[in-house]
């Protein structure tokens, strides 16, 4: 009964922020509800016993993405958007989407609930340890591919915002560390009363 | 255990991957290395499929290996033309070649998958590697812009397939597409979102507002890129999709391939006819070319396999010809863009123009060139399989395609020259064109090799 209680409680309150990141006028708001909105999924995660992802969601979403949005949102110097006057346009087709969802919601709920398929097999490990399991046996090429396509933005990352300019003067640290002294500092042997040319 | 050997040829590209990368990070003036590299280490994987035995191949079915084999070919070939065609923007640095090969990666990973999981990450990266190729021009605002626009609508694209790859999940409990046989209202929903994501990475009408945008914004040499080579592999996981997973067992989702088909036929024919910019122009046809390999995947009984690469082996080579030709005119400093810019090219190079004259020619299907076998089969295996009424929308389309095409002959043979034209003579843009027209006239005389190829992978 507790658990049903919390369950209701934080989806509705999910569907309450994630309303409001749409609705609010400030972006800095939409992104502040996001972050509300990540952590209600994490108690809902939590609330279903899947702990570990859960606080993977908390600590990569809020943590970093929501973060970083915040920062770009604030950054930019963005107007505030009014809303009310693009709404009208989207009305038609938009309520159109909506009414088709809600209808296979409701229909996939009345066939297939009723069946109790939802339930899951526990083990006797827990979520770490089974993740851990499987991450790097079964899923193992999957893992790896991620990472490639890791590898992939940060390339992409860097080819976008980097200018090279040949006017910028750069530390080239190989350079520096390989100059012999010979190449920097001579002897010279200077007579008394005479200069030295260079 | 896993047995590595089947994913050799991935690892081989990785491999090139990061040692190109390593070469062009520490040599400055790296091109022809990398190229050279590049373009041997492509061959030889290529030559690795087309000879290895059947049982090393183990898992993999002749139709992964042939167009495993004609994506690494085709990339071969598509990596000599990069470097002087971004000089000529002067945009030109070496990680281009590393998207290409990221793409081709993803690619691979995309056609040979088993399961929606690998999929959707091959999927990833493949999409990943073109939105950078789109946006590679950073100081054009278009560039930006057509980047920026795939970027934000592939997202949207890809959380669909996520979500409808959790659907398929949730009343099957695996993503195994051996696993995936329940006929329930989940499952086809599920499989019906994939499927308008997948027809989203292919861009099939009602799914293809982003494809002219980004196509006119996009530096040509990728837009070279786009039109064949993902598109090709995208096109492959399509045929298996509908085939492995008995897409015809699940009517609703039968119903919206043949919807797109249509639409895509339609779309690509009258939304080319009032375009005036050359790349929106070439996008609607890639459109229109999209519906006529839909027509071939769904109807598969009657050789549709080889009716289906023969489709695909013709539009990529006519591609590759159209887009070479189109990379080495320049009005100027710009590149050409406006279709009323190409009048009196047979002035400027008459090379160039008779090239193009024959291959537009086959993009439209008319008889003595390669594209009207095409569609020949094509409609063949449809009327086959009774699909009467797109059949007629097709030959109706393509009556209608053929409008603009010999509008941009007309302009090139019959029109006086109002715009100064440069042409630019590059080496291996140059052999490109020249092979593919000589491929596309004489396929009516001498078919034998592509149909050999087509034949020893489908008896």
């Amino acid at each position: 009964m507790f658990a049903l209680g919390t369950f209701y409680f934080f989806s509705i309150f999910l569907i309450f922020t994630s309303l409001s990141v749409i609705f609010s006028k400030n972006p800095v708001n939409s992104v502040l509800f996001l972050v509300l909105s990540f952590l209600n999924t994490t108690f809902l995660f939590i609330l279903i016993g899947a702990e570990f992802v859960g606080i993977i969601l908390a600590i990569v979403y809020i943590g970093a993405v929501a973060i970083l949005f915040l920062f770009v949102v604030m950054m930019l110097d963005i107007e505030l958007i009014d809303i009310v006057s693009n709404i009208k346009k989207y009305i038609p087709l938009a309520s159109m989407f909506g009414i088709v969802i809600i209808s296979e919601i409701i229909y996939l709920t009345v066939v297939k609930v009723s069946k109790g398929d939802l339930v899951f097999q526990v083990s006797n490990t827990n979520n770490t340890e089974s993740i851990g399991n499987v991450l790097y046996t079964k899923f193992f090429i999957d893992f790896q591919l991620s990472g490639i396509a890791l590898l992939l933005a940060m390339i992409g990352a860097i080819v976008l915002t980097h200018i090279y300019k040949p006017s910028i003067k750069r530390q080239n640290i190989y350079d520096q560390n390989s100059v012999i002294g010979s190449e920097r500092v001579s002897l010279k042997n200077v007579k008394k009363g005479e200069g030295i040319d260079t | 255990m896993i047995n590595l050997s089947f994913y050799l040829p991935e690892i081989f590209i990785l491999s090139l991957i990061i040692i190109s990368l390593l070469i062009g990070l520490y040599y400055k003036n790296s091109n022809t290395i990398l190229l050279g590299l590049n373009f041997i280490g492509l061959i030889l994987i290529s030559l690795f499929y087309a000879f290895s035995p059947e049982s090393f191949l183990g898992g993999e079915n002749s139709m992964i290996a042939l167009s495993k084999i004609i994506i690494l070919i085709s990339t071969a070939i598509y990596i000599l033309m990069i470097k002087k065609s971004l000089d000529l923007d002067s945009i030109y640095r070496f990680e281009f070649l590393l998207f290409v090969l990221f793409a081709i990666l993803g690619s691979f990973v995309l056609i040979s998958s088993d399961n929606f999981l690998t999929a959707f990450i091959g999927i990833e990266i493949q999409s990943l590697s073109l939105y950078l190729m789109a946006s590679f021009n950073t100081k054009s605002l278009s560039s930006n812009e057509a980047g920026v626009k795939y970027f934000s609508l592939g997202a949207l694209s890809s959380g669909f397939l996520l979500f409808g790859i959790s659907m398929v999940y949730f009343d099957n409990s695996s993503i195994q597409f051996s696993e995936i046989n329940k006929i329930t209202y989940f499952s086809e929903i599920g499989l019906a979102i994939i499927a308008i994501s997948l027809f989203f990475k292919v861009a099939a009408a009602p799914f293809h507002i982003w494809t002219p945008d980004v196509y006119e914004g996009s530096p040509t040499i990728s837009v070279l890129f786009f039109a064949t080579i993902p598109k090709l592999a995208s096109l492959v996981f399509l045929f298996r999709f509908y085939n492995e997973l008995n897409i015809k067992d699940y009517d609703s989702i039968d119903f919206i391939f043949k919807i797109v088909c249509i639409l895509s036929l339609l779309i690509g024919a009258y939304g080319a006819i009032t375009q005036k910019v050359i790349k929106r122009l070439l996008a609607f046809s890639s459109i229109n070319h999209v519906g006529f390999i839909l027509i071939s995947i769904i109807s598969f009984k009657f050789l549709s396999e080889g009716t289906f690469f023969f489709y695909l082996i013709i539009y990529l080579v006519t591609s590759f010809g159209v887009f070479s030709i189109l990379i080495s005119l320049r009005a100027d400093k710009e590149e050409i863009t406006l279709i009323s810019q190409f009048s009196g090219l047979k002035t400027y190079s008459r090379s160039k123009s008779i090239a193009l004259l024959i291959l537009l020619f086959s993009l439209a299907g008319i008889p003595p060139f390669a594209g009207f076998f095409a569609k020949f089969f094509v409609l063949n295996a449809a009327i086959n399989e009774g699909y009467i009424f797109i059949s007629t929308i097709a030959v109706v389309t393509s009556v209608i395609a053929a409008f603009y095409y010999l509008r941009i002959i007309k302009n090139m043979f019959f029109d006086e020259p109002d715009s100064k034209i440069k042409v630019k003579s590059m080496f291996y843009n140059n052999i490109t064109y020249i092979s593919s027209a000589t491929f596309v006239t004489l396929f009516a005389i001498y078919p034998d090799p592509l149909i050999f190829l087509i034949n020893s992978y489908f008896n």
